[in-house]
């Protein structure tokens, strides 16, 4: 798939891998999206760090760093403002998928007349 | 379905991988230690899956996955990132300082400095050179204390800004602008006028408390902030 269809939707996917799985690490994400979406959409690590630390900056998740065999691990969470922000922006993004979706299946003849 | 046994990498191999960020330009440990686990986790997947690959040789796919720009992007995004996070707390330090007791200090600065001048008939822009070189040495001192962090503040980002901010408006208030008052005058002795005496009480008194925000009470906020901020990577 053109990264640049779904380039606006990485932040909704990633808030709401956060909120379902509680916390997760870089690589863990990566790989995940990756998989549950049959390697449809895969986000890049050069995009997904740089969203991360903006979210973090925005207090949209907080991080801790646990050790993992022989090296630290940044884990990341939703903060309780985090999870206010996802259960809004989840909402417009259903909105907007099934707006999406009634556009593309209206046919042209409908729409010219 | 495949049944594979992970891979781990060696202390050695860790280190080496914290050596290529380095020589990628990305010197803030934060970063560091994100990318290491990235890099590592990436390189261990791959061994597993082909134990045969070399790690230089899993390290440059993994490295792939950061595109053309390689980590250029991640560090400066960071960087941003990290920027307008210290920025906010700048302005929250900044304003949690203007509250009732901030009036009680500024009326307590305008009146000695009031009193000074009629009184004693004290000019301070007769002595400019003095008072500055005071000022100086007075907001050197109590930024020392921030100052002896910065090595470790370096590893971690981004307060170097905040000295540039914080530098010039102390060297503009502190000491270009009185010496350019005397310069001005031709050197000459000036006037103790009734509107001199308040203007110089309302600027010292403004520079008095900027000072003491700039130089004293935003770095020890951040300090304290900074600490919070980065105790968990006391792990390494």
């Amino acid at each position: 798939m053109d990264p640049k269809l779904y380039k606006g939707s990485i932040e909704p996917i990633l808030l709401k891998l956060l909120s379902e799985h509680g916390e997760m690490y870089g690589y863990q994400i990566t790989k995940l999206i990756k998989e549950s979406t049959q390697g449809e959409i895969e986000i890049k690590e050069g995009s997904l760090y740089p969203l991360l630390h903006k979210l973090e900056a925005n207090d949209t998740i907080e991080s801790s760093i646990k050790m993992v065999k022989n090296r630290g691990r940044k884990y990341y969470r939703l903060t309780e403002k985090g999870h206010q922000e996802t259960s809004a922006l989840l909402e417009d993004f259903t909105r907007y998928m099934m707006t999406m979706n009634n556009f593309f299946k209206v046919k042209p003849s409908q729409v010219t007349g | 379905m495949y049944i594979y046994f992970m891979a781990e990498l060696t202390t050695q191999e860790i280190n080496y991988l914290k050596r290529f960020l380095v020589q990628h330009y990305v010197r803030y440990e934060d970063v560091q230690l994100e990318l290491v686990d990235h890099l590592a986790s990436g390189i261990e997947e791959k061994q597993s899956k082909k134990p045969d690959l070399k790690f230089e040789d899993a390290l440059q796919e993994v490295y792939k996955g950061f595109g053309t720009l390689g980590f250029s992007q991640v560090v400066k995004e960071k960087e941003k990132a990290m920027r307008k996070f210290w920025q906010k707390h700048i302005i929250k330090l900044f304003l949690d300082f203007l509250k009732p007791p901030l009036i009680f200090i500024a009326i307590l600065i305008f009146s000695t400095t009031y009193l000074i001048q009629t009184f004693y008939s004290f000019n301070f822009w007769n002595h400019t050179p003095y008072i500055a070189i005071m000022v100086f040495a007075l907001a050197i001192s109590l930024s020392f204390k921030l100052h002896m962090k910065e090595d470790i503040m370096n590893k971690y980002l981004y307060l170097d800004s905040y000295y540039g901010l914080s530098g010039s408006i102390l060297f503009t208030f502190g000491y270009i602008f009185p010496s350019s008052a005397v310069n001005f005058n031709g050197n000459e002795i000036i006037e103790l006028t009734t509107p001199l005496i308040w203007f110089t009480s309302f600027y010292l008194t403004f520079f008095l408390i900027s000072l003491y925000i700039l130089a004293y009470k935003i770095p020890n906020g951040l300090l304290k902030k900074f600490n919070e901020q980065y105790k968990k990577y006391a792990l390494n």
